[in-house]
């Protein structure tokens, strides 16, 4: 493993963090070519464990892949700094954005383009639910599929559970079921 | 609101979601359903407003706070998205290759598959906001079209619909 620089971990997270659109997967293979191909600041082992662990930690999986791989290079101040710069310049975006999307409400140019920004936002989260149930789906395992999905759905449908329970309870059947 | 009080409701949300989205149907749970301090139609905005910027998904808990709080409900949804992050040092410590253990991963796959069916019951709340006349529906059915068929970045699907609500006005 090369040392890397604090500064150099910055501009890196900022520009893998910051400059990349579609979610978390162009960020990593970013991540990959700087630090595992180009400095050899982790090796590929190393890599790859922090990808699996990102996936099982809560929340964004690029924010905790990003303070893993940091951590591995430079401490928790490493991993603090790559978070931060990671997703402070895009938050900044984000709030632009809505303080522009909540102002222009006068203007009937700019409110039907939010509106159809807003509908475009039902087709992108039907996607998001494909995209989440495609895998198992293909992978043959149909009838945990159809039955967490509707369950799920049902419960917080008619409101007989709170999502936190429906989560637990998924949780508790994918310790025991083979999903 | 108080944000500290937002800054644990959003947390809650964020430590229950395995990916940027799916702690959507649990923050539409506490600040539309039950706190009544956002309305659908601004969980939509904010949720829009996530998406045409760049960087982590999960990004629309800023505008969330914002529109909840101000600059400090900003902040607030800012740390919430940055905080679950930094379990996985503890996890790194703990953990290690162990992560790739069978159980592990079918109880990542059951809560995802859950996470679906609530995300799922979030969009019949949010649509009836967001669509309200044969022209949005013709909008989402077709973003909903172009991402499956040619996977195209949510950004180009954004603007594009930008355009055709600026071109639906001038009609």
């Amino acid at each position: 493993m090369v040392p890397i620089r604090l500064a150099d971990l910055v501009m890196i997270f900022l520009r893998a963090g910051n400059l990349t659109f579609g979610g978390g997967d162009p960020t990593v293979a970013l991540l990959h070519h700087e630090l595992v191909e180009k400095r050899s600041a982790i090796t590929p082992q190393q890599y790859a464990t922090c990808f699996a662990l990102a996936r099982v930690t809560p929340g964004t999986n690029v924010l905790a892949f990003s303070a893993a791989v940091a951590y591995l290079m430079r401490g928790w101040i490493g991993a603090i700094l790559a978070v931060t710069a990671g997703s402070i310049p895009s938050a900044f975006i984000v709030l632009l954005a809505t303080k522009l999307a909540v102002s222009d409400h006068q203007n009937l140019l700019m409110q039907s383009a939010i509106q159809a920004i807003i509908a475009a936002v039902i087709g992108l989260i039907a996607f998001t639910v494909v995209q989440m149930v495609r895998p198992r789906w293909n992978s043959g395992e149909r009838i945990h599929v159809v039955l967490i999905v509707t369950l799920s759905l049902a419960a917080a449908a008619f409101g007989l559970l709170p999502p936190v329970a429906i989560l637990g309870l998924a949780a508790l059947y994918g310790s025991v079921a083979k999903v | 609101m108080n944000s500290l009080l937002l800054y644990f409701l959003l947390l809650k949300a964020t430590l229950t979601s395995f990916s940027g989205m799916t702690s959507l149907p649990i923050v539409r749970q506490e600040l539309v359903v039950e706190r009544k301090i956002l309305t659908d139609r601004q969980l939509n905005t904010a949720v829009a407003a996530g998406r045409v910027s760049p960087g982590p998904n999960g990004l629309y808990l800023v505008s969330v706070g914002y529109m909840a709080a101000g600059a400090a409900g900003a902040c607030a949804g800012w740390c919430a998205l940055i905080t679950p992050a930094f379990l996985i040092i503890g996890l790194l410590r703990m953990l290690g290759t162990a992560v790739n253990h069978p159980r592990m991963e079918t109880i990542v796959r059951a809560v995802t598959l859950a996470s679906a069916g609530l995300i799922l019951a979030t969009s019949i709340s949010l649509a009836r906001d967001a669509i309200t006349s044969w022209a949005t529906a013709l909008i989402a059915i077709t973003s909903f079209f172009l991402l499956i068929r040619f996977k195209l970045d949510p950004l180009w699907i954004m603007l594009g619909a930008g355009i055709a609500g600026f071109g639906l006005a001038l009609i």
